[in-house]
């Protein structure tokens, strides 16, 4: 058995289409938000007021929204992870400070998860609020 | 007749070729957008709360600073998007020559400076 080492090396193939999956997730995500932002918005003379705060949150109502700005946030912080685990395996070359950082980086991607569904979540459209 | 050479790997000594220098930035802006996470989120989050954190918000993100920093989160955004797009071409078999390569990478680097720019215009 090859001394395997859990900040080691792996076989990335997964990764490597999950980047890509995310990425494409992402950019629809994006350029859906920044069309209706755009298209949204209102201009008072001749200068570029943007998007009324009523509208905002009105597209952040409906449960559709909801779950697919979860899901771009999901596959943001996966997206995320694959690419700092990246990063930390070419530069740091102590297993134990990787090692340390990975546990830092998945417990904040985590906590990060739990937060967006509260941001998500924790408001009803109208004002209200339950946080 | 010896002759003089570098026997280690000197960084200094190479000049990065320009896909090169889009690879790198592909990163640091990939980091720099892992690091500005909590501050996307503090956004969206008072985006949404009530209209009190609303008008909280958009008064902070009229700082110079804020501004400045928004304009450095957009550039990532940018360039990260538009590096991750050639990527993605080059996965599709699309561009794969030396030249082709070149040029997506200035296209690359050109199109994410002229966005940000065109952005920070309407931001500031």
């Amino acid at each position: 058995m090859v001394g395997r080492v859990v900040t080691g090396a792996h076989y990335g193939i997964r990764d490597w289409l999950m980047q890509r999956v995310t990425a494409v997730l992402m950019v629809t995500y994006i350029i859906f938000v920044v069309c209706f932002v755009v298209l949204h918005s209102y201009i008072q003379e001749n200068t570029w007021v943007g998007l009324d705060h009523d509208m905002w949150r009105w597209l952040f109502s409906g449960f559709w929204m909801r779950a697919v700005s979860l899901l771009f946030w999901v596959s943001v912080f996966y997206h995320a992870w694959i690419g700092v685990r990246n990063i930390v395996m070419d530069y740091v070359k102590s297993a134990r400070v990787r090692l340390v950082i990975y546990v830092l980086a998945v417990v904040l991607l985590l906590l990060y998860s739990v937060w967006v569904v509260q941001i998500l979540w924790g408001h009803d459209g109208s004002g209200k609020t339950y946080l | 007749m010896k002759k003089k050479r570098p026997i280690y790997f000197n960084l200094r000594l190479i000049r990065l070729p320009v896909p090169g220098l889009v690879s790198l930035l592909h990163r640091i802006s990939g980091l720099a957008l892992f690091l500005m996470l909590p501050l996307f989120l503090m956004m969206l989050q008072d985006s949404l709360l009530t209209i009190e954190s609303y008008t909280r918000l958009t008064e902070t993100l009229r700082y110079p600073i804020s501004k400045a920093l928004l304009i450095v989160a957009l550039w990532a955004l940018m360039h990260h998007v538009c590096a991750g797009i050639r990527h993605l071409l080059m996965n599709m078999h699309l561009g794969l020559n030396l030249s082709q390569a070149r040029t997506s990478s200035r296209w690359v680097l050109s199109v994410s400076l002229g966005l940000t720019a065109l952005g920070g215009v309407w931001l500031w």
